[in-house]
C-alpha cells in the first residue's frame, strides 16, 4: 500500500465569483503500516483533506496516487478505492440505519459485492476485532451506549477490510473511559492487521501517547509533518494556530526556564515520571554527597 | 446545489424595505401577485415590473443574488414554455413533426416567462428582506383572528420558525450521512428507480432517527427556557404599525389603482 | 437559604423491550443528598451513565423524583404552582448547541426565555444586551447561528439562560461536543459569570481540567454520589479515580507517580506552578 498526495488544493465558492482555499498545497507520502496523527483546529481543513484520500471531494488541482495508480484517471475504480481506504466520520453511530448490529456491518461488505455468506463472515471478523460482546450482535444498534455504538459504526468500516483506515475524531463527545477504550482498540487493530491508521483529533494528549507522526493542518495547509517530539518542540508555534502540546511538554519547559535542566522533548506522563524520578534521585545523591 | 436556492433565503441590509412591519410586506406581496393576474397585456406588465424594479432598487438586494434563485426554477420555466409553445392553438408559425409552434402560443408563452418571473422574483424579495422569525410574527399577528375558530396560530408559527432554523441543519447532516454511506461503498447515483430507492433507505432512516432527536432535545430545552405557547407571552420585537407601514400601505393602493387603470388598454 | 438541596433523591425508569413489555427497572439515580451553597462553582464528574445528566435534568423539573424531594431557592420542584418559578431560578443548558438555539437571529433567541416568562419588551432588550455582553457575544447579536462556532453557540445558549435572571445555571457536559478553544470559552465565560454576576453554576462535565477551578467538585458513579469535596481533595484520590476511569490533569498524575516511586511530594497537585514548586522543595531549592 502506497498513497501519495502530490501538491492538491481545493477550493469552494461562498458567494458568487468569491472563493475560499480549504487546502493549499498540500503534499504528503503515507506509507503501510504508519500510525499518523492528523491535528488542526476546527476548520483548519483535516476533515476536507481526509475526504481527498478516498475520493469523497475531488481536488481542484493536484493529484493523488494510490498503489501508484492516478485517482483521478477516468479508468480509476473509485468504489475500489473506497474499501481500500475506509473512513470512518465524526460521530460514525449517527450513519448506523440497520435493524440489527450485524445486519448494519453487512452494508459495506455487500456494497463490495460480497456474497451474503462471506459479507457476514467479514461482520463476525470485524465485530470481534472492535470487542462487541457477541451477545449484543443481533441487538439493535440504539439500544447500546455511545461508545458501543460507535465502535459498531467502526467495525462497519473494517468489515471492508481497508489498507488505510481513517478516523475523524473517533473520540468525541466520548467520556475519558470510552475515549480510552476506542484508543486502545485502534491501536491494536494497526498491530494485528498491520494496517495504515490515520488518527484526526484535536486533543495533542491523545495522539501524543499513540502516534509515530504528526501532521498539523492550519488555515489549508500542511504546516507541520514530523515525528510527535519534533513537532511538540514547536509548542509555541502550535498556540498561535490554536493548538497546544500536552501539559507535561509545558511542565518540562517551564522547569527549564527556572533553572531545573530536564529534556523539554517529553510529551507523555509515563515519560515525564521517568525523567523526574531521575531527576530527582540524582539531586538526592548529590545533596548526600555534599553532606 | 441545495444551497443555491434563494427562495426563502434573507439578505441583510438596512433598507426602508428590510424596515418594514411583515404584514405590510405579506399584503403587498399578495396584492402584488393579485396585480399579475389583472390581466395580460404588455401594459399590466410593465406596470408591475417597473414597481418591482423600483421596490429591488430600494431593498438594496444585489440583483445577481436574486437571479441565483431564478436558476433552481429554470426546470418550471422550461417546461411551461415548452407546454405552451406547442400546445396553444392558433396560426402555426413553424411546424416540427405532428407539432408545430403558433403565433398565439408564442406569444402566451413569453407573457408566461415574464409572469413567472415577476411572480417569483417578486415572491421572494419578501423573504430576501424579511427575516424568517419576522415573517412568521407577521403570520401570526396577521391571522390572529384566526385563533377565535380555534386555529392554533401561535403553534403553527412556532413550527415554521423552527422548520426554517433546522432546514439548513438538516441540508448539512443529509450531506454528512450521505458522504459517510458512500464511504462504506454505496451509490445513490447509479442504477433505476427501484435500485436508487432502494438506495436511500441507509440514508433516510439516519435522517430521520437525527430529526427526532434533534426535535425532543429541542423541546427540552425550550421547556427548560419556560415557553409554555402563547399564554403570557411578550415579544422582543412585538409589531407594531408606525407611520412608514401605513405610507406603504398608501403606496400599495396606488400601485394597484395604476395596475387598473392600465388594463384598461 | 441553599439554592440546591436534594433529600435522598432517586430516581428510576422503566426499560421496555420493542413490544412494550417491561424489560427492567433502571436506577438512574439512587440517594443524592447534596446541598449547594448560592454563589459556589460546583462540578459534577462521572463517566456516562453515571447517572450525572439525569440528576441535573432534577434541578429545573425537567425530570422528577421517583422517591425523595429537590428544593431549588426553598421551592419543591414537583410543586406545579412554582413550576416555571424553579424554571427561572435555575436556567440549563445542554449538550449539543445547535438542538437548544430556537431563533435564527443571536439576539431573538437570547430574547426568547424573557419573552416566555413575559418580561415587557424593553426590559427584554436589556436584558439581552446585557446578557451578550456577558459571554462577550454581543458584537455576534444580530449574526446567524449557524455562522458560529461551538464555542460562541454554547456562549449564545448561556446568554439566553442569563437573560431570564438565574439564580443558579446548570450545564449538562456543554463542552462535549467542542474543540479545546471552544471549551476554554465556555469555561472561562462560566467563571466570569460566577465571579461578576454572582450565579451559582453546577457543571456537569467528563472532562477533569475544566473542573480544576471549581469551587467544589461531586463524583457520581451508578447513580450515587462517591466523592465530594473541594478539587483537591478529590484530586488526592488518584487511585479512585483511576478505578472510576477518570482522568486526572497530567501534572497531578506524574505527582502521583512520583509519590508511588517513593518521591515525598504532597498529595493533590492541580497546577504546573504547584509541582514547579513541589520538586524544587524537594530537591533543596527553596525555602
Amino acid at each position: 500500500m502506497s498513497l501519495i498526495v502530490d501538491n492538491i488544493s481545493y477550493s469552494y465558492e461562498i458567494e458568487s465569483g468569491i472563493s475560499k482555499n480549504a487546502i493549499s498545497n498540500v503534499s504528503f507520502t503515507v506509507e503501510q503500516g504508519e500510525f499518523i496523527g492528523l491535528i488542526g483546529h476546527t476548520g483548519s481543513g483535516k476533515s476536507t483533506l481526509i475526504q481527498h484520500l478516498n475520493g469523497l471531494i475531488r481536488a481542484t488541482s493536484g493529484s493523488i496516487y494510490y498503489e501508484g495508480q492516478d485517482i483521478y484517471d477516468e479508468k480509476f475504480d473509485m468504489k475500489k478505492l473506497r474499501s481500500h481506504v475506509g473512513l470512518v466520520f465524526q460521530y460514525p453511530e449517527h450513519q448506523l440505519f440497520e435493524t440489527d448490529i450485524f445486519k448494519d456491518v453487512c452494508f459495506g461488505p455487500l456494497n463490495q459485492g460480497l456474497s451474503q455468506k462471506d459479507a457476514e463472515y467479514r461482520a463476525f471478523e470485524a465485530l470481534r476485532q472492535v470487542h462487541l460482546p457477541e451477545n449484543l450482535y443481533y441487538q439493535s444498534p440504539f439500544d447500546l451506549s455511545g461508545g458501543q455504538k460507535r465502535r459498531v459504526a467502526i467495525a462497519g468500516v473494517l468489515a471492508m477490510k481497508p489498507d488505510v483506515l481513517i478516523l475523524d475524531e473517533p473520540t468525541a463527545g466520548l467520556d475519558p473511559k470510552g475515549r480510552d477504550e476506542i484508543l486502545d482498540h485502534i491501536a491494536s487493530l494497526r498491530e494485528e492487521l498491520g494496517i495504515t491508521i490515520i488518527l484526526v483529533s484535536h486533543s495533542m494528549e491523545d495522539v501524543a501517547e499513540y502516534v509515530s507522526r504528526i501532521m498539523v493542518m492550519n488555515h489549508g495547509h500542511l504546516v507541520y509533518d514530523d515525528e510527535p517530539k519534533k513537532v511538540f518542540a514547536a509548542y509555541q508555534e502550535l498556540e498561535t494556530m490554536g493548538l497546544a502540546a500536552p501539559q507535561v511538554t509545558y511542565l518540562m519547559h517551564e522547569l527549564n526556564a527556572q533553572g531545573i535542566s530536564v529534556p523539554s522533548d517529553v510529551t507523555t506522563v509515563k515519560e515525564a515520571t521517568k525523567v523526574l524520578a531521575d531527576l530527582l534521585t540524582q539531586s538526592e545523591k548529590s545533596s548526600t554527597s555534599k553532606r | 446545489m441545495i444551497r443555491d436556492i434563494t427562495l426563502g433565503q434573507y439578505y441583510q441590509t438596512n433598507s426602508v424595505l428590510h424596515r418594514l412591519d411583515p404584514r405590510v410586506k405579506l399584503v403587498g406581496t399578495m396584492v402584488y401577485i393579485v396585480s399579475l393576474f389583472m390581466g395580460t397585456t404588455i401594459p399590466v406588465y410593465l406596470g408591475a415590473a417597473i414597481f418591482l424594479g423600483i421596490l429591488i432598487a430600494i431593498s438594496k438586494v444585489p440583483v445577481k443574488f436574486m437571479m441565483r434563485g431564478l436558476k433552481s426554477i429554470l426546470y418550471i420555466l422550461i417546461f411551461s414554455v415548452v407546454f405552451h409553445l406547442f400546445l396553444t392553438p392558433g396560426t402555426p408559425v413553424i411546424t416540427i413533426g405532428k407539432f408545430a409552434i403558433t403565433q398565439e402560443g408564442a406569444q402566451l408563452a413569453a407573457f408566461m416567462i415574464v409572469r413567472l418571473m415577476l411572480l417569483i422574483i417578486g415572491s421572494s424579495l419578501l423573504t430576501l428582506t424579511t427575516t424568517p422569525n419576522s415573517l412568521t410574527d407577521g403570520l401570526e399577528k396577521g391571522l390572529h383572528v384566526l385563533t377565535y375558530v380555534k386555529v392554533p396560530v401561535h403553534s403553527i408559527a412556532m413550527m415554521m420558525s423552527i422548520a426554517l432554523r433546522f432546514i439548513p441543519i438538516l441540508i448539512e447532516e443529509t450531506d454528512k450521512i450521505m458522504k459517510a454511506q458512500m464511504a462504506r461503498g454505496a451509490d445513490f447515483d447509479h442504477g433505476n428507480l427501484i435500485k436508487r430507492a432502494k438506495a436511500m433507505v441507509p440514508l433516510l432512516v439516519p435522517l430521520f432517527i437525527s430529526a427526532f432527536r434533534r426535535a425532543n432535545d429541542l423541546a427540552m430545552a425550550m421547556e427548560a427556557r419556560c415557553y409554555h405557547g402563547a399564554k403570557g407571552r411578550t415579544r422582543m420585537k412585538p409589531l407594531r404599525y408606525k407611520k412608514k407601514d401605513f405610507l406603504a400601505y398608501l403606496v400599495l393602493i396606488a400601485y394597484f389603482a395604476c395596475i387598473l387603470f392600465l388594463r384598461r388598454f | 437559604m441553599k439554592i440546591i438541596k436534594t433529600d435522598n433523591l432517586s430516581f428510576d425508569y422503566i426499560r421496555r423491550d420493542e413490544e412494550g413489555n417491561v424489560d427492567g427497572i433502571v436506577n438512574a439515580v439512587r440517594d443524592v443528598s447534596v446541598e449547594v451553597e448560592p454563589g459556589s462553582f460546583v462540578a459534577v464528574l462521572g463517566h456516562n451513565g453515571s447517572g450525572k445528566s439525569t440528576f441535573a435534568k432534577h434541578l429545573n423539573s425537567l425530570l422528577l423524583p421517583t422517591e425523595g424531594t429537590v428544593w431549588v431557592d426553598g421551592m419543591d420542584t414537583t410543586d406545579d404552582e412554582h413550576l416555571w418559578d424553579v424554571r427561572k431560578t435555575a436556567g440549563m443548558v445542554f449538550q449539543n448547541p445547535d438542538n437548544q438555539i430556537i431563533a435564527t437571529v443571536v439576539e431573538e433567541d437570547v430574547g426568547f426565555g424573557p419573552e416566555n416568562i413575559g418580561v415587557p419588551t424593553k426590559e427584554i432588550w436589556e436584558r439581552v444586551e446585557k446578557a451578550l455582553k456577558s459571554v462577550g457575544m454581543y458584537e455576534f447579536r444580530s449574526a446567524s447561528p449557524n455562522k458560529l462556532s461551538g464555542g460562541q453557540k454554547q456562549r449564545v445558549a448561556i446568554a439566553g439562560i442569563m437573560a431570564m435572571k438565574p439564580k443558579c445555571i446548570v450545564l449538562d457536559e456543554p463542552t462535549a461536543m467542542l474543540d479545546p478553544n471552544g471549551r476554554k470559552e465556555v469555561i472561562s465565560a462560566l467563571h466570569e459569570l460566577n465571579e461578576q454576576e454572582d450565579v451559582t453554576v453546577i457543571l456537569i462535565t467528563h472532562y477533569m481540567d475544566e473542573v480544576v477551578g471549581a469551587d467544589r467538585v461531586i463524583v457520581m458513579d451508578g447513580g450515587s454520589v462517591v466523592m465530594d469535596g473541594t478539587p483537591r481533595e478529590i484530586f488526592s484520590r488518584v487511585e479512585e479515580l483511576k478505578e472510576l476511569r477518570l482522568d486526572v490533569p497530567q501534572v497531578t498524575e506524574v505527582a502521583w507517580n512520583l509519590r508511588n516511586l517513593g518521591y515525598d511530594l504532597p498529595l493533590g497537585i492541580l497546577t504546573q506552578e504547584e509541582f514547579i514548586a513541589a520538586i524544587k522543595e524537594q530537591m533543596g531549592l527553596c525555602h
